[in-house]
This record gives C-alpha cells, sequence and structure tokens, in this order.
C-alpha cells in the first residue's frame, strides 16, 4: 500500500554471487566427505550441521537476507581471531612454520571477505546497513552467554560422561571418549537420598507459600487500600526488612530455633522463611492491588458486599497473576537459600536440596563429580525456568521509584 | 452517581481502619517476632558470651569486640568482604552495562539468550558454586586443561585454583560476578526501556554518534536505575556466605574468608555464639547506609 513508487529492484553484485555459490559447493564438499570417510554418530551430525549452516547462508547471501550477511561477517571475525591466537600462543612459538603460513593465508581470505562484505555495492544491495553494529552485538552476546550459561552446559557434560572419561586429563574434555552413560543418575536417585531431597525442598517450598499467601495477601491490600499515607511508608518499611539478611539473624534464631524445640526439623525452616519471602511479597503486591480501580470494589459494597467480602470474592480473583508471581517468588526462594538450612538441620536425609548436594554427596574426600553436576542440573533447571518466566515481575517490584514508564 | 459512590467510598474507608488493622498485623507482628527479635538478640548476643550448649548469659560487654578485633582472621575477613564487595561491583556494573545493551533491542531468539543469561541468577546458589567448584577443581579443571592445550602452562606445574590465596581470592570474586551480572543486566535493561525514545533519536539527529548518545545521554538518564543495581549487588555480594563456604569455606588460610563465613565458622561451627554474633554486627552499618541511600532514593522519585 505505501510502495506507490516502484523502487528500482536491487541489483545483486556479481561478487555475491560467486561468494554464494562458493559456499554452496563448500556445503556440499562436506557432505560427500562425510559420506565418502563413513562417519557415524556425533562425527556425521556434527559434519551435517556444518553443511547446512554453510548451504544456509549461501542462500542467505543469495536471497539478500541482510541477517545472513551479519552472520557470516560475525563467524569470520570469530575465524580470524581463532586463527591469530593459534598463531600466536601456538604456531610461532612452536615453530610450525607450515602451520603458521596457512593460518596467515586464512586470516588473509578471511580478512579479504570480511572487507568486501562492507564494500559500498555489497552495502547498498543489503539496504545500505554496515554490518559492524549487530556483528559487534552478537560478539558481545556470544561471549556472555558463553560465560554465563558455561557451569550449567559443564554440568550436562559431566552428568553423562563414564567416570573413566572424566577422570582421564589426557582426555579432551569437551568430547565424550567413551560412550555417554547414566550411571551417574542411576547413582543419584538409588544409591542417595536426592529424592528424598527434593521432596523435603517441595514439602518446605510449599508450606512456605502458603504462609507467605496467608501473611502478605492481607497485609499488602490492606496496605495499599486502607489506610492512606501511611500505608505507603509501612511498605517502605516493609520493604527494608528484606535487606536485612539471613547471615546477620542466622546465630540468635538457631538458638530460638533450639529453644522451640524444632532444631533438625524441617519445621524450622517452615518457621522462618517467610521471613525472607513476606516483605518482598508484600511490596510486590501492594503495587498490584494499587493498579485496581477503586470504583470495582465500591461497586461489588454497593450491591451489598462487605469491604472483606469484596476482598475475598473480587479482588482476590482478579490479582491471580500476582498471586501467581508470588507464589512463584516463595518456592524458588525456598530452593536458593542456604544459611538458614545449613545452620538448622543436621540429619542426612532432612536436608534441602541446596544443602545436601553439596555437603552429603561427597564421602569422606571423594567427589562424585559426575552424581554431583547431575543433582545441580536436575535442580536448577525447572527453578531456573519458572524463575524465568516471572522475573519481569520481580525486577518492576525491585525498581519501583527508579523507573517511571 | 459520581456523588453517590464518593460518598460510599469515603463511608468505606471511615468504617475501615479496625479491618486494615486486622489484615495487615499479623503480618507485621511476624516480621518483628522474626526479623526485629533476632536482630536485636544478635546485637544483644554481641555484648554477651552465649553459647551453643548453655543457657546462661551473661553481660560482658565489649569483650567479644576486643578479642575479635585482635584476631588477624577477622581482620582478614573484613578486609576481604569490602574488597570483594567492590571488586565485584565494578565489573559487574561494565560487563552489566555492555549486555544490557546488546539485549535491548529485539532481535530473533532473544528469548533463549535472556533464559541462559540468567541462569545463574535464577538457579540456587549453592549447586551453580559447586558447578564451579567442578570447573576450578585442582586435577580435572577444564580451564587448566585449555590452557596446557593453549601450551600456556606446562602439565605437571598446573595453577591450583583454588588452592593459591590469590587465584582463590581472583576465583570468588569471579563467581560473586558470574552471579549478580544477570541480575545487574534484567534491571538495567528495565532502565534503558524506560527512557523516552525520542531523546536518543533527537541525539542521532543532531549527529551524536554510539559514545556520545551513551555516555553523555543514557548512562545520565539511567543514574537512578544503575544505583538501584548497585545497592542491591552490594547487599547480595557484602551478606553473602555461600559462594565462600561452598568454594574454599574461608581458605587457604582464611584468604578468601568475609565476615559472614566467619561470622558462621565461630558461632556455629566454633559454638561461640557471641563472638559470632559480634562479627556479624560488623555488617550492620553498610546495611544501614544501604537503607538510608534507598529511602532517599523513594523520596526523590515521591517529590519528582
Amino acid at each position: 500500500m505505501t510502495n506507490n513508487i516502484p523502487l528500482p529492484p536491487v541489483k545483486r553484485p556479481l561478487g555475491l554471487t560467486i561468494l554464494s555459490a562458493l559456499m554452496a559447493a563448500g556445503a556440499a564438499a562436506i557432505l560427500l566427505r562425510a559420506v565418502i570417510v563413513h562417519s557415524a554418530g556425533l562425527g556425521l551430525v556434527f559434519r551435517s550441521v556444518c553443511a547446512l549452516l554453510v548451504a544456509g547462508i549461501a542462500l542467505g547471501l543469495w536471497k539478500l537476507w541482510n541477517s545472513a550477511r551479519v552472520f557470516l561477517f560475525f563467524l569470520l571475525v570469530l575465524e580470524i581471531a581463532g586463527c591469530l591466537l593459534a598463531l600466536f600462543l601456538y604456531a610461532l612459538r612452536q615453530s610450525q612454520t607450515r602451520l603458521a603460513i596457512e593460518l596467515v593465508v586464512i586470516v588473509g581470505l578471511s580478512a579479504f571477505v570480511l572487507w568486501f562484505l562492507q564494500t559500498l555495492d555489497v552495502r547498498h544491495a543489503f539496504g545500505e546497513a554496515s554490518a559492524w553494529p549487530n556483528t559487534v552485538k552478537a560478539l558481545v552476546l556470544t561471549i556472555f552467554t558463553g560465560l554465563l550459561a558455561f557451569p550449567f552446559f559443564w554440568m550436562a557434560v559431566a552428568t553423562f560422561k563414564e567416570n573413566l572419561d572424566l577422570y582421564a586429563t589426557e582426555n579432551n574434555p569437551f568430547l565424550f571418549n567413551l560412550e555417554p552413560t547414566l550411571e551417574h543418575l542411576r547413582y543419584l536417585f538409588t544409591q542417595t537420598e536426592y529424592a528424598q531431597w527434593l521432596l523435603n525442598t517441595a514439602w518446605v517450598g510449599l508450606a512456605v507459600v502458603a504462609i507467605t499467601l496467608l501473611l502478605a495477601v492481607p497485609a499488602a491490600y490492606a496496605l495499599a487500600r486502607l489506610t492512606g499515607r501511611w500505608g505507603e511508608r509501612l511498605g517502605i518499611a516493609i520493604f527494608l526488612t528484606y535487606l536485612v539478611p539471613p547471615t546477620l539473624l542466622f546465630i540468635p534464631l538457631s538458638r530460638v530455633v533450639a529453644i522451640l524445640g524444632l532444631q533438625d526439623s524441617l519445621w524450622s525452616l517452615v518457621l522462618v522463611y517467610p521471613s525472607i519471602t513476606v516483605p518482598f511479597s508484600i511490596w510486590l503486591l501492594m503495587g498490584f492491588f494499587k493498579s485496581i480501580p477503586k470504583e470495582l470494589e465500591d461497586a461489588a459494597m454497593v450491591d451489598g458486599l462487605t469491604r472483606f467480602g469484596a476482598f475475598i470474592k473480587l479482588v482476590i480473583p482478579i490479582s491471580t497473576s500476582g498471586i501467581l508471581t508470588v507464589v512463584i517468588f516463595s518456592f524458588t526462594l525456598v530452593t536458593q537459600e542456604f544459611v538458614y538450612a545449613v545452620t538448622f538441620i543436621s540429619p542426612k536425609a532432612k536436608q534441602m536440596v541446596g544443602v545436601g548436594v553439596p555437603n552429603f554427596l561427597v564421602l569422606g574426600d571423594v567427589y562424585y563429580w559426575g552424581a554431583l553436576m547431575a543433582a545441580c542440573l536436575i535442580a536448577s533447571l525447572p527453578v531456573a525456568f519458572f524463575y524465568n518466566l516471572f522475573l519481569d515481575r520481580f525486577i518492576a517490584g525491585f525498581t519501583v521509584g527508579a523507573v517511571k514508564g | 452517581m459520581a456523588v453517590a459512590t464518593g460518598k460510599i467510598k469515603s463511608m468505606g474507608a471511615a468504617k475501615s481502619p479496625l479491618l486494615g488493622f486486622a489484615m495487615f498485623s499479623p503480618a507485621i507482628l511476624y516480621i518483628v517476632l522474626v526479623i526485629g527479635l533476632p536482630f536485636v538478640m544478635a546485637v544483644f548476643y554481641a555484648f554477651s558470651d552465649a553459647r551453643i550448649g548453655s543457657n546462661e548469659l551473661h553481660f560482658v560487654g565489649l569483650e567479644n569486640f576486643r578479642s575479635i578485633i585482635q584476631s588477624p582472621s577477622f581482620q582478614k575477613s573484613l578486609q576481604n568482604s569490602i574488597v570483594f564487595t567492590i571488586a565485584s561491583q565494578i565489573i559487574v556494573m561494565v560487563c552489566a552495562n555492555i549486555l544490557a545493551i546488546a539485549l535491548e533491542k529485539p532481535f530473533r531468539g532473544r528469548g533463549l539468550v535472556r533464559f541462559l543469561i540468567l541462569l545463574p541468577w535464577v538457579a540456587p546458589v549453592s549447586l551453580g558454586t559447586i558447578g564451579w567448584k567442578w570447573i576450578l577443581d585442582s586435577i580435572y579443571s577444564v580451564i587448566t586443561w585449555v590452557l596446557v592445550w593453549l601450551h600456556l602452562v606446562k602439565p605437571f606445574d598446573t595453577p591450583m585454583w583454588l588452592g593459591e590465596p590469590r587465584l582463590a581470592m581472583t576465583s570468588v570474586v569471579l563467581v560473586h560476578c558470574w552471579r549478580l551480572i544477570p541480575f545487574s543486566t534484567v534491571i538495567l535493561l528495565a532502565g534503558r526501556t524506560a527512557i523516552p525514545k525520542e531523546i536518543p533519536e533527537a541525539a542521532a539527529i543532531d549527529g551524536a554518534g554510539f559514545w556520545r548518545t551513551t555516555f553523555q545521554i543514557n548512562l545520565p538518564m539511567m543514574k537512578p536505575i544503575i544505583a538501584v543495581a548497585l545497592l542491591f549487588g552490594t547487599i547480595f555480594t557484602f551478606t553473602d556466605m555461600t559462594v565462600v563456604y561452598i568454594l574454599t569455606a574461608g581458605g587457604p588460610f582464611d584468604s578468601t574468608q568475609t565476615l559472614p563465613s566467619f561470622a558462621f565458622a565461630t558461632g556455629i561451627t566454633g559454638s561461640d555464639l557471641a563472638a559470632g554474633a559480634a562479627v556479624s554486627v560488623f555488617l550492620v552499618p553498610v546495611l544501614v547506609l544501604i537503607a538510608y541511600l534507598m529511602l532517599r532514593m523513594a523520596h526523590r522519585a515521591e517529590m519528582a
């Protein structure tokens, strides 16, 4: 509709056609080689993926998709960096002349293609954009994502590796030198109390969620609605108690727990954990309740409901998503807490998963790394997944006041 | 009609103080009992001779403080707590700002990238830290393997990541950074999206490049949100004991001991509740300072 003036058709520069043809040929060559050398298993998968990738870029360049250009650019930058590293760290220091020459040639070729992808004609074909900003962004994201997610990737690798492979320093740790195994998982669930720890954590988590909701929902509503300006001030005061860390309170609380006779009982955690969930939950829910128009409740009260009735029958049902946020928040905090759990509870069978794994999966000085890593991964991923779904709401709770938008 | 609702609303408000009080008092009571009371007890214990296994309590004045201040372990812990917090916060702020810029505009696969970046923050700390313990293992460390493979270190003279004081301290700082970068990134991201789009656009039309827009427009406008990320980051690092406890247990030779982990070692492991409480009371000045700064920010936001 908007394209009343026909744009002149974009011409594909000849170099680009040649480049994509070369890459398509390269993809075919990789596939052919995979078939000829009869590679199987991981090798075949790896080669096929490579071939697909190269073919994809070739097609993208042909069709003038800018993302293909940026991706190729990004790969070339990585390649140059890798080759230079290899050149200076290895080839030159070990006087490997042939390898050094090869590396220099590769760097030269890559640099030439980089330069070509930025020439005026090519830029014009892709809509005038420079490839650098997106490439730098992709590089930054790749490096950070790699570093931040690496421990979890590494847990996954260790989970499925044979012990012989895991503890052989001469083996490349990034590869499966022996067939993957489920032995560690079997050990974890049959020879250790891990399943019990997961159950303990789930039980304490549910109990804490219930208590948090009972305490925080009415309090947040009262502070948001009923007490005017003082509500706001009390809300901030409650939020500040969230800043008091367990590492300050665990010593006196250990005495309190002992006096109440709750030592080594999961009830001690059920009693204490709401102190980390309630303040922040009140704060989150206050913001939530304030966004519900007062007129709705007033209308309900005209219809004969009491204030409390309106709260139960009207406000709570509309606030399901806020309440759900508090549920997830409280549950994940319970799985993350460490200080109270390690202080109050010592028997092996009653551990929370966050303490049991580091303290009780180690026998004497022997670390069963495969099982340990499996234990970490299994407990981390679901928690991380649900927390991630609701993260934006928590962040809104942290940033209230500093961001208006 | 409008008048009628107004009247009813005011009637409701006039009737409700008792109900309001009944609704928020359980939570307040709980907070006072489980946060307020232990807080006072912590300070009180610091001036007493409380020990695990004995119910007697005597007031001993500044005795605990006198003895811990002279202990070299305590001095090292205090120094480490400050150094670890400042070093990690500097690294976190730089990296989180870079990441927030890279993540700001939507692109395909952003959801997945965000999930992967957030993993260190959203997964349980103690479990993520064990992952690092394996990565930094003295024999099977993957970092060592890569360094040997690159011929940067000799196979029989590999670094002991958690066994040498300097390397252990660096490792603790980096694990703290690893854990806090995701948190600060999402906070800064929330701040960036709140900047009115017209301002950077106008600057771009006036010929301001990427660096000028970043340093002269975006960063100054994000000051309050950077402060929020910094204050929470400081609290989370300064009061954390999990990373140190799992990674090094304070060793080698107390070189990575921090105030919280030292408080645990003396108060719980060493059964000397009073000394442990005295150590943890040293966290209070920092907490008070941060609470004050936050209140000031909240006040400013209210005024604006």
